[in-house]
Formats: C-alpha cells, structure tokens, sequence
C-alpha cells in the first residue's frame, strides 16, 4: 500500500533543483520501484497466502500484455460457436494453444472515447487500458488512476520478492506531450502505483534479468545480489543517522518537511527488508541477455521468456509488457513491411493497407503464442503447467485502429487460473465494461473488499 | 551529418590506433524523416560499414521513425591510420520520395586496445583522487578522512561534524573490503550516502550564539552564504564564498561580495528563472496557439469557414452512408481547407517563440547588468530583437538581420517597448485561437499592480458559452466582454480587469500588432477604477509607470522578495517591503538598490530560533513555491 505521502514526496522531490542529480542517486538508492510492504499486509499475509495461490498450492500468476492500434476486426474474430469456434486469419498462431485461451468479445473501454476530451484516442487507449478511468488531459497535471495489476500487487506483492516486475519493448519517453496534448506518462505506461505516479516499465532485458537475479555469471548471481544490498543498507543506515541527528534539532513545521523525505526512505528500507526477508537470489542456469537485440522477434521473445523465468522462480506473480504503446509507428521489415503501423492503421479501406495491418496483429499474436506454448511446456511445483497456473490478458487499447473506437476490443485470456478459468472459449460479453473483467481477476486472485475498479458495474461470471 | 536514402554516399574518417591491439568500433546513428501525414516512403536503402576496405557491417535501411541506431564491432588494428567508412546506396527502383528519409551519423568513436595492460586512469580520476592509493590500512584511513570530509563539507555547505565523517570512513571501508571491490567503489558508494541524505537535500541553518526560543537571531556566516548563493546563482556557495563564511567574514564584506556575484555569469540565472517566473517567460515556448485560427480571426475569409463547416458536418455521416452528392462535396471543402493552411498568413515557428523567451531575457539582463531604473521594465525606447521577431512585430524598417537578438532602439511612438508589449507576456496571456482581456487585465492586476482579483464566483460561464455561438461570431471581443460584465456581480471585478487588457487588444494573440479584428476596427481606450484614462497601451504604460509607479515598485519589490526568501509574503513583511521600496526611490529605482535592500533586509539576514543555541531549520534548497517557483537548472 503507497501512503498519500509517498507519491507526494517523490513529487516533490522531482520538483527539487536537484532532480537530476537525484535521479543519477535513485539508480544506487533506488527510486522506489515496488509498492512497499506495510505491517498490515504482514499480519494479512496467511489470508493472502491461502489466497494467491492456486487449489493445489501453487502460485497463482497474473499478467497483462498490451499490444498497440487496435486490430483488423474482419479479420481478428473467430466464427463459429463458444467451444467449436474457427480461428481467424489474424489469431490462427493459436491453434497449439486453442484450448488454454479465451477469445472475448464485447469487453468495452467506454472511458478511453473521446468525450469532452477530443483527440488523443492512443494516449487514452493506453493509459485506460488497465485503469479504465478517464485521464485528466493534460501535459503535467497527471491523473489516471491505479491500474489492476497494481492493485492486485498491492494485496499479493509481499509473498515474493518482487511485488510485480513491468516490461516494455518501447523507446523511453515518458516527459513530453505526446498525443493531442496528454503527457507521454499516459502513451507508454500501463501500469499506475496510483494516480499520478506510473510504474515506468524496464526495456532493458539485460537490466530485467539483473534486477530480478543479480549481476554477472551465473553461480554468483547471489552473493553480487546480495553484495548490491549490503551496499545499499550501508548507505541506508548512514542516511538514517543524519536525519536522526537532524531531527532532533528542527521546529515542527521543518520536521514534518523531514518526514516526509523519511516515508521515501522508509520505502528503500522496506525493499532491503524484503530482499533479507526472502534470502538469495534464484539464479538460473541461463546466460545474461546482452542488451537490446538487433530483431524485433528477438527482443519480444526475450522479455516473454524473462516474464516466464520470474513466474517459474516465483520472483513475482503480477507483470504488465508493453509490446509498444498504442500509436506506434515502427516499421516491421523483419516481415517486409516498411510501413509504419500507425501510418497503416489509418486505412482508409485500402485494402493492401488493411492486409499490411492485418499482418502486424498476425505477427504480435505469433510471438504471444509462442510465449503460450513456453509457458505450457514449463512444469509448475504442482505438476500442472506454468500456464495453467496463469491468467495472462492480451489485448489492445483501440479496437479498429482507423476509426479509434474503443468498443469489442479485442482480448485474449490465456490460462487455465489454476483451475478457475474455463478457457478454450469464444466469448461474447455483449456490452461489458473491461473493468468488470478486472474485478473478476482481482477477486479470484484473492483481494477482499474491491467492490469497484474503474468505470466496472459489475463482475465478469462467464470467464 | 546527414546523408539521404535517395543519394548514393560515401563518407569517411581516419581514426589513428596508438598501439597493436583489441578495438572496438562504435558507430552512432539516427534515422531521420519528416512527418507527412497518410503518406508513406517505402524507399530503402543499403548501409555499408567498412574499416580499411572491409566490410564489418552491413543494413538495409528503412522508414523507423526517429530510431537510433549503435553498431560495435571488434576489430584488431595495428598501430597506425585507419580509415573508416560509411556508405550508403539507394535501392532500385526508388519508390515516392515523399518523407525526406535520411540517416544522421552522429559519431564514430575509436575504443581500445582492450587489453588490461593497456588500461589507463580515466582522465578526470585526479579530480577526486589526487593521490595514488596508499599501501597501510592506516593512511588509507587517513585518505579517506580527508576526501570524505571534504566532499561531505561541500555537499552539505558548512562544516560537518567528526562523527559524520567516520560514519562515512566506515562506509567506504565496508565497501572496500567486500571481495571484488576497490579502493575507489568505497569512496562512491559513501558519497552516494551523502548525496541521498538530508544534510544536502535540504539547507541546514544554523546561527551564531545563544538566543532564548522564539526570538530572532541573525543566521550564521555559512548560511547566509548559502542563501546568498540559491538567490543569486541558484547554485551553491563558491569557494570565495565559503572561504569568507569559515573566516565569519562574509557579512563585513556583503556588498563587495554581492557585486562580484552579479558580475558572475552564474547570475544569468537569477535572470532566467526570476523572468521566467514572474513573467512566465519560459511558458511563451509552450503555451498552446493555434497559429491559423489567430490569422483568421482577423482576416475572415467566408468561403473557407463555410468549408470548414461543411467538411465539419459531412465527416459525422458514417463513410457507408455518404451520398455520392456529399461526398464529393466533403472533398471539395476538404480541397478549400487545406488551401487555407497552405496559404501565406503569419506562422508561430518554434524559433519564433525562442526569439521571444530570449527577448524578455535580454531585456531583464540588460537592466540588471547596466544597473538601470527598474521603471525601465514597463515602457522604454529599447528591446531585443533578431530579424524575425522584428519583421513579426511589423518593425522591418529597423532593418535588423540575423538569427541574433541585438539591441534595438524602437522608432518614436512604437508601441512596443516594456514587458507588457513582448511576445512572452502577450501570448501566455491568451487563449489558443484569441486574445483573452480578461487573462491579460489579470496578469497586469496580478504582476504589475500587486492587486489580484478575487477568483470568479462558481458556476460562472466561460465567454463562449455565455453568448451563442452566431453571437460571438458577430461581436468584438470588446461588445461581448461588455455582455458578460453587464451582470453586476461580475461587473464590480471586470471592471477592474477588462479595461486593462483591452488596452492589449491592439496585439493578438501571437503578439502581433493589428487595427481590426473580425472586420472589427480595435478600440483601446479606457479608465481605471483609480480614474486614470488613456487611449492606447501607449498611454496605459505611462500611468502605469508614473501615476501608479508606486503600486508597481512594492509589486516588483514582493516578487523578488518572495523569490529570495523562498516562502510567500506575511503581513510582518510589509516594513521590509517598504524600506526597498524607500531605497529604490532614493536611488533612482536601480536594479541594484532592489537587490543590496532584499540582501541587507531583515528576513533574508535572520529568522527565528526554534529552541536554544543550536536550533537550526530547514529549508529544501529548491526553495518551496508560492507566487514563484524555482525551476531546476538547466541538465
């Protein structure tokens, strides 16, 4: 749980004349990343330790992988019945996977229309996608609100340790105006700690792979882990003493200036704790990924295969990827398209460009069923696969990319949620709020009392 | 340099290896085009990476967006010339040139030889480290004291104490000692300490003396340096600075000091961040105009607007739905707007909006720097322009050329001249398609008068939707303004506001000078709650700067004070604001009688002692904004 205060702080902190500087000493101290960890969830914790895990005891993991513009309708939905339903064109690389999925149609995003707002369809449709609040449009008053992931992060994070792990295959860019007048914080981030504050995602997969198991070869991925913390506390102990020595010589308004720099500090000492907490690292017998791959198939299979090495290390059970954000204009030569996928989404009703499109949502499922099979060859602690203990949504914030509608947008949901999902369907949910199906994640993962999220008026029962 | 896809090209470089070894080869590139919407370039092109002669590294080039590009190959060189090649040939056949693709080198860096013998100390090492190692626990020890000590002294702006310091030595020792580690990872790590502790992220104040709690007390020598220092520099104290403050000598020498620090380009952001705050100079690059709606507000074309409506209410008929009649006449409006926007009326360049930050930064710069009367900020026969900015302000007479803003002397009765009459504060008063009198009387109440209005009660409609639409189209700016004041609610505030800013309505809201609007003549004159009447800014200016020089003095005054000191203005600092004010006047308003009385004055040299002899506060250096807020320097 993040206090009011925290988000404030770092606010103000980023404000300071120093914010650079800080930045550089973020990376040592550490920016707070990850929720950090209240004495409530502790003593919550046997509650939440029946809860996130599955009925044959093993954890249960959650993720949400958003790719960008929407998709070629025509080609996207499935024909035929629930269970007896014909793959189309765009989702056919699911065959293998057929019975671990579910294709839902009628999930809406009613808040990421235009409204009052006017333009700005690609900041919304991804900034809503998993908060499903409408945005306050603006370059730096920011206002979104808590996305799922983190709200289930928030409840489950303490069982591993990391409370969720955010992925992207995106350039960085989080400080400009990016569309029609919204913050770039709202195009490339999907996941929200809270209202105002991203969890900005890693694109590094050399970077992902240290933080979860330690730098350098493998064999002593730990003691370097392990090292990195101990260097960590020292500063951490030294900061402590200074503002000990401090305190007790400051006026009360000035104290509470120099508490709450402590609740930032706090935050840092909680990470340290965990990480004692959970002793040494996991380090898997796997080479370090070297940095950003040349290919474009490369790197999205690199960070799907560091999303399942963190679920199968039981290193965290929330992740968020973003293949790109919504807008996105990269070309895809790897599959001769020198296009950009933006520039193409625009159609117009030509039909090369349509096909040209339909090709890139082709190619973006091919890489996700590819994670799929991975992840359903991958034995789980219970003898079921990784998959099956998984419910990981695949979906894109626009719905037709042409004409920026934000109605039957199109979802995957894959896994069997260790046994509570009925995949292997082809769902219409009619008119249902996206959110409705996020309710329903939350609760089977075991967060009590969320009786709203987002713009939800109910639950999704049919999953 | 930028070589294009359609060009074959060939460029190259020779890089010089000192010594036989392991080298790698950094190649940094960009790919460029410009943005052309619904239009694509599928040209190609081949890159050829060649060292020598041979080739290390091949790509095809398409469109990617703005991607950036790193190429690294390891290359044994002997010791000698190396020549490095990029070239680049377009593919056959080429398609539509239609998107300017290119792509930019930015460097190639030679790095080597790689072998460990070969290392060196990096070039800045002596900077930290200016001895070698020592061999002895002990003297290593005894380095560390003294590279902490002193680091720690800096970051914190005062002397620290003996147990801070061997809290860090054992930090640095700690690190040291883990396996793998140095020396040097020690010391880092317990210099991360002291920038993440609060002893440098906030501004300890200590004073000198005994003083019972509650009382006021001068700050001690360090402090006022350091206050000093965020005021004038928005930086820390020098070494002159600190070297006066551990000798107790910095307020025997404070005007000397003040003068040397004015002197110090280092105050060029007192200019930069006082401006850009108090005149929202900085904004003038962001605020939203639309530069095409301005133009037309003043240059009504029918035919176009009717297009616009047209194309307009024929894109809400779904395409399916369109009848062949509508849609071909939602390509012939479609045909008409895009005329327009091609059409010849006056853009707002990025370059333009530069010009323009930088004009009311000269002109801050040149009253500060030349000591002249303060009264110069709101009417004088000078400003700085480039030849942009003057073709745009409509001065093309003075002949001004060049990208370079140059003191300009302004023809007898220009209207521009003072800060009330630049681009910056015309145009961040406005709205994105207008001018807005109501913003701009308020900023004028707000910033020069020290009179801001009380916010507007709830639910009050905006402008556009207090009038309809045929209305509005049909009004001046002045008629409806009068409409929506005509309520008497409103009208007690408006009154006070709107005569101010139609008095800029002559500018629009690009800061260009104009007569009408709207086939509208421009009506400037006016009278002021206080009496005063005038018949154009020209007039206006004069008041402000004789009739009400007082008003504009305590505001002027406030500002900068609020700007020292960091915090807003309380009612106990009215005697201070009134004794610059006194000094101002006694010195022929100069910039430097504004700045010697806010250092001279009580709250900038004391404040109040929280409990005995050690009571120190805090103040987060960036200091906590309440009309001002303090931005950070520039990376």
């Amino acid at each position: 749980m993040k206090t009011p205060a925290d988000s404030e702080l770092r606010r103000h902190l980023q404000s300071m004349s120093r914010r650079h500087f800080l930045r550089g000493v973020g990376a040592t101290l550490a920016v707070p990343t990850f929720a950090s960890l209240m004495p409530s969830k502790m003593l919550a914790a046997t509650h939440a330790l029946e809860t996130a895990t599955t009925a044959t005891g093993a954890p249960l993991r959650t993720a949400f992988v958003t790719f960008p513009n929407g998709a070629i309708p025509d080609q996207w939905w499935p024909t035929g019945g629930s269970a007896n339903f014909a793959l189309s064109e765009s989702l056919k690389a699911l065959e293998p996977v057929r019975d671990q999925v579910q294709i839902f149609a009628g999930l809406d995003h009613a808040n990421a229309n235009p409204g009052k707002d006017g333009a700005g369809d690609h900041a919304r449709g991804n900034g809503v996608f998993l908060t499903g609040v409408r945005l306050n449009k603006s370059a730096t008053d920011i206002r979104a609100g808590i996305s799922i992931d983190q709200v289930i992060a928030q409840d489950i994070g303490h069982l591993t340790r990391f409370p969720s792990l955010e992925l992207t295959c995106d350039e960085r860019r989080t400080s400009k105006v990016c569309d029609s007048g919204y913050s770039c914080a709202y195009q490339y981030n999907i996941s929200w700690q809270d209202a105002s504050t991203p969890m900005t995602a890693e694109r590094d997969p050399r970077l992902v792979f240290e933080r979860l198991f330690g730098a350098g070869e493998h064999g002593r991925r730990s003691q370097n882990a392990q090292q990195r913390m101990a260097d960590r506390r020292s500063v951490l102990d030294f900061v402590m003493a200074d503002a000990r020595r401090m305190n007790r010589q400051l006026g009360h308004d000035d104290q509470e200036k120099l508490d709450q720099y402590l609740t930032g500090v706090r935050d840092v000492e909680s990470r340290i704790q965990r990480a004692e907490q959970f002793g040494p690292t996991v380090d898997p017998a796997v080479e370090t990924p070297e940095g950003i791959p040349e290919s474009r198939a490369e790197y999205v299979r690199i960070m799907y295969d560091l999303m399942l090495l963190a679920f199968k290390t039981d290193s965290t059970r929330v992740a968020t990827f973003v293949l790109a954000h919504d807008g996105d204009n990269r070309s895809f030569s790897e599959i001769g398209i020198n296009e950009g996928h933006h520039d193409l989404s625009h159609h117009r009703n030509r039909e090369d460009r349509i096909a040209k499109v339909a090709a890139i949502d082709k190619w973006y499922v091919e890489q996700f069923s590819a994670f799929l099979q991975r992840m359903d060859e991958t034995e789980d602690v219970d003898g079921n696969s990784l998959l099956f203990n998984s419910r990981i949504v695949y979906g894109s914030g626009n719905a037709d990319g042409n004409r920026h509608t934000h109605e039957n947008l199109p979802v995957l949901l894959a896994g069997g949620g260790g046994g509570q999902l009925q995949a292997g369907r082809f769902v219409s949910h009619g008119q249902t709020p996206m959110s409705n199906l996020f309710l329903t994640l939350a609760d089977q993962v075991g967060v009590q009392g969320l009786g709203r999220f987002g713009d939800s008026t109910g639950r999704l029962t049919n999953v | 340099m930028q070589l294009s896809y359609y060009q074959p090209a060939r460029v190259g470089q020779t890089l010089t290896a000192a010594h036989a070894g392991d080298y790698e080869v950094e190649l940094d590139l960009q790919l460029v085009e410009r943005y052309v919407d619904n239009q694509f370039d599928l040209n190609e092109a081949d890159l050829v990476f060649k060292i020598n002669d041979q080739v290390v590294h091949e790509r095809r080039l398409v469109r990617e967006g703005w991607q950036s590009v790193k190429v690294v190959v390891a290359s044994p060189l002997a010791p000698g010339s190396h020549d490095v090649v990029v070239e680049l040939y377009p593919r056959i056949p080429a398609q539509p040139k239609v998107r300017d693709l290119g792509v930019r080198i930015n460097h190639v860096v030679l790095r080597g030889p790689m072998a460990r013998e070969h290392w060196v100390t990096p070039a800045r090492y002596a900077e930290t480290f200016p001895r070698p190692v020592p061999e002895t626990e002990a003297a290593q020890d005894a380095y560390r004291r003294e590279l902490l000590g002193a680091f720690a002294t800096k970051a914190y702006r005062r002397p620290v104490a003996a147990s801070t310091v061997d809290a860090l030595v054992d930090v640095a020792r700690g690190v040291s000692a883990q396996p793998g580690s140095t020396f040097e990872q020690g010391v880092a790590q317990a210099m991360v300490a002291v920038l993440a502790s609060p002893g440098f992220l906030f501004r300890e104040e200590s004073i000198a003396g005994e003083f019972a709690a509650g009382t006021i007390a001068a700050v001690d020598e360090f402090a006022l340096a350091s206050r000093l220092s965020y005021f004038l520099w928005s930086s820390m104290p020098d070494d002159t600075l600190f070297a006066l403050a551990a000798a107790g000598e910095l307020r025997a020498n404070l005007p000397a000091q003040v003068a040397r620090m004015l002197a110090d380009p280092r105050s060029g952001q007192l200019v930069e961040n006082f401006a850009g705050q108090w005149l929202q100079a900085r904004d003038v690059v962001t605020v939203p105009i639309q530069d095409f709606d301005v133009h037309l507000r003043e240059n009504r074309d029918p035919e176009l607007l009717a297009a616009y409506q047209t194309f307009r209410d024929l894109s809400l008929i779904p395409r399916s739905e369109r009848s062949p009649e509508q849609v071909e006449r939602r390509s012939a409006a479609l045909e008409i707007v895009r005329g327009g926007y091609r059409s010849d009326y006056p853009r707002l360049s990025g370059d333009l909006r530069e010009a323009m930050q930088r004009e009311t930064e000269l002109y801050f710069d040149h009253i500060l720097r030349e000591d002249r009367s303060v009264i110069e900020l709101l009417d004088s026969d000078y400003t700085f322009l480039n030849a942009d900015l003057a073709e745009h302000y409509g001065l093309e007479s003075l002949g001004i050329e060049g990208e370079e803003l140059q003191k300009v002397t302004l023809p007898e009765d220009s209207v521009r001249g003072g800060v009330l009459t630049q681009g910056t504060v015309l145009l961040v008063t406005s709205n994105p398609t207008r001018t807005s009198p109501v913003k701009r009387g308020v900023f004028i109440l707000e910033n020069i008068l020290g009179a801001p209005p009380p916010p507007p009660p709830p639910n009050i409609p905006g402008l556009e939707d207090a009038v309809t639409a045929e209305e509005l189209g049909k009004l001046s700016l002045r008629e409806t303004l009068a409409l929506h004041a005509s309520e008497p609610t409103c009208a007690s505030c408006h009154q006070r506001m709107d005569p101010l800013g139609l008095a800029l309505e002559s500018f629009n809201a690009m800061g260009k000078f104009r007569e009408e609007e709207m086939n509208l003549p421009i009506e400037t004159e006016g009278r002021l709650i206080s009496g005063e009447s005038f018949t154009d800014i020209r007039e206006l200016k004069r008041i402000l700067a004789h009739e009400r020089r007082d008003d504009f003095l305590h505001t002027l005054v406030e500002k900068m004070l609020t700007y020292a000191l960091g915090r807003g203005m309380e009612y106990y600092d009215i005697v201070t604001i009134d004794q610059i004010v006194d000094r101002l006047e006694a010195n022929e308003f100069r910039m430097s009688a504004l700045i010697e009385g806010i250092v001279a004055s009580a709250p900038f040299q004391q404040t109040r002692v929280v409990q005995s002899a050690v009571a120190e506060s805090l103040l987060v250096n960036d200091r906590p904004s309440v009309t001002l807020t303090r931005p950070p320097p520039a990376p």
